[in-house]
């Protein structure tokens, strides 16, 4: 359900679905290993010796197939990597734009994502940060390559107390070590956390990229979506990959993270493409464990078949055929079993009512006649609340 | 309301103490019964006892927001989560420790012991020396004594153990104190309340105030 309704969400934008092969060559992942932030990979050899693997990600493929033209698309995949010692798979929705990215381009992607988000649950953040403006402050610092990735894995843990401790080691100095622990403990609505690293800025490109920020949020705004976005950078991704925005998703009622995307330019330049991209990801099946809500019940009637006296003539299976026919007409979910095999059934059913077929009969009969519209209606707006509820709130 | 996870033992109850002392007391936890979960609607926190080592993952799962753990056990497991405050409480060190006659033979794989397979790879590694790791359980000390590793890497408090065992600190590795750490999406869910525990946390274990330990029964 979740998946149609995102679907629906990128073609309103007019966003193009993209369809891929399962398998890529393995050099395609081997040469990107960074910005897969994995190491292992499903290979096989092909028929003909070469070596292929099953996608790990479909960023990847969809920068591999652009030709340098603007392009706008989105996906549902499975995509297989390891987790816990063992590879599972992962079915993820997610959006890519590459041409020319401009303010636009990035605000867009970002409302979408935001849009997605919504569309899940009541109650979410989106988190942006930039790779780009951390990068040129730490430049103007003159941090030492190692130096910036400690501070990066810093930033990740939020972790004041490290930061100290690399300034008192004489890795930073005390004004640098000020700044960013104020960088670190920035959580704010993204507006007002943009005035805030306007007055952090070191250099001229720093202060530039403050001043893009700013216009980013206002398109933001006439998106609608600007209460939801905080300004936060603990969220760190590759710093190989990523070159500006990037972007994560919560929504309360899921521990984790469930949506990431960012800017990745320096990809598609490595594959020796023209193009700036940006985009995300979402895990469906994340979604789907924490917001379907579990149904109380599997069907409306259990029927228990065999071991009543036969009433005239007609034999007890044609009279349970009858009940079978009447009740799902009426969009009743009914599951009919033997009454010798009720104990042993594999899966237990649970259901709202369990009859026998004398009961469901005399049930049928008592619906038609005293009030049958109000006795059906009732059952049938039940079934009704109960797809409802099994969907997120996403539809109201 | 945030869940707050409490590592069982000593520094459980250091944690609580310190808690208390900067407003979110809770009195349910100090009456004798056997409910699992302390509740203070008032000051917004509910509290659990967990393992020690249990707590990272009761918070990076989201089943408590915030919780309090030993760095140790941040660098061995890697917990994707926030690490918002030294409590500089539970102060020990992450040590190499052998007999006292210890030699290190280089032209021989390094035999060690320990608790922390993670922490004690990587800081081999960091000095390039080739080591068989020995994963043991507890009672560390006793492997060097019976020959079963040539060092262990290990916590050191006090000193007292190994030196009742003849044993030696070889080098520190890196020095521990407990941390308050905090789920990354309750950090933005819940983020005011959460930022008020570590603001008076902080301003707490800064003023150097000597807090009582208050014992609890878990």
């Amino acid at each position: 359900m979740i998946e149609q309704t995102l679907n629906q969400l990128y073609e309103s934008y007019g966003y193009r679905k993209f369809r891929m092969t399962k398998f890529e060559p393995y050099d395609l992942y081997a040469d990107n290993r960074d910005f897969l932030n994995t190491q292992q990979l499903i290979t096989f050899s092909d028929l003909d010796g070469t070596l292929l693997a099953l996608r790990p990600d479909v960023t990847l493929s969809i920068v591999k197939s652009n030709g340098g033209g603007e392009e706008k698309v989105y996906y549902n995949e499975n995509v297989y990597r390891p987790s816990d010692s063992h590879y599972r798979e992962i079915l993820q929705s997610g959006v890519e734009c590459l041409g020319v990215v401009d303010p636009y381009a990035e605000a867009e992607v970002i409302a979408l994502a935001c849009r997605s988000l919504a569309a899940v649950s009541r109650h979410y953040v989106l988190r942006i940060s930039d790779a780009a403006f951390l990068q040129e402050e730490f430049s103007s610092m003159g941090l030492s390559e190692q130096t910036k990735i400690e501070v990066l894995k810093l930033f990740s843990m939020k972790n004041q107390a490290g930061l100290k401790a690399l300034s008192d080691k004489g890795h930073l100095t005390e004004a640098s070590a000020e700044t960013l622990a104020k960088l670190m403990d920035l959580y704010a609505p993204f507006t007002e956390g943009v005035s805030v690293i306007r007055k952090l800025a070191f250099s001229n490109t720093a202060m530039r990229i403050a001043d893009e920020l700013r216009e980013l949020s206002d398109i933001l705004d006439a998106f609608n979506v600007l209460p939801n976005i905080y300004l936060d950078f603990s969220l760190v991704n590759s710093m190989d990959y990523y070159n500006g925005v990037i972007f994560q998703g919560a929504v309360e009622e899921i521990p984790f993270v469930v949506l990431t995307g960012g800017r990745y330019d320096p990809l598609p330049e490595k594959m020796g493409k023209h193009v700036g991209a940006i985009g995300f990801a979402m895990s469906i099946d994340l979604l789907e464990n924490y917001l379907t809500k579990p149904r109380d019940y599997d069907v409306d009637v259990l029927l228990v078949y065999g071991s009543e006296k036969e009433s005239g003539t007609c034999p007890l299976s044609v009279r349970a055929a009858r009940v079978m026919t009447e009740m799902t007409a009426h969009s009743m979910k009914v599951r009919l079993v033997r009454k010798d095999e009720l104990a042993h059934m594999e899966h237990k059913i649970r259901a709202e009512k369990t009859m026998t077929i004398s009961e469901a009969e005399k049930w049928l009969e008592d619906s038609a006649g005293d009030s049958p519209i109000k006795e059906q209606n009732s059952l049938n707006e039940k079934t009704a609340d109960r797809q409802n509820a099994a969907e997120p709130e996403a539809v109201k | 309301m945030i869940n707050v996870a409490l590592p069982k033992g000593r520094l459980g109850e250091k944690t609580y103490s310190l808690m208390a002392a900067a407003g979110f007391d809770c009195p349910a936890i100090l009456e004798k019964n056997r409910k699992l979960t302390f509740e203070n609607p008032e000051k917004g926190v509910r509290y659990f006892w967990v393992k020690p080592s249990d707590v990272s993952i009761y918070v990076e799962r989201g089943a408590a927001d915030i919780g309090v753990c030993g760095k140790d056990i941040l660098l061995e497991y890697e917990p994707d989560i926030y690490e918002l405050l030294d409590l500089q409480i539970g102060k020990c060190r992450m040590c190499v420790a052998g007999k006292g006659d210890f030699y290190d033979d280089e032209e021989r794989t390094l035999r060690v012991a320990t608790k922390f397979p993670h922490i004690a790879s990587g800081f081999y590694e960091s000095i390039g020396r080739d080591i068989d790791i020995i994963h043991l359980n507890g009672s560390i000390e006793i492997a060097p004594i019976l020959g079963l590793s040539d060092v262990i890497v290990d916590i050191v408090e006090t000193g007292n153990t190994l030196r009742e065992n003849n044993l030696v600190v070889l080098r520190e590795i890196v020095p521990v104190s407990a941390r308050l750490i905090c789920n990354k999406v309750s950090f933005q869910f819940r983020h005011d309340e959460i930022i008020r525990v570590r603001d008076e946390l902080t301003e707490l274990v800064g003023s150097g105030e000597k807090i009582e330990t208050i014992r609890l029964e878990h």
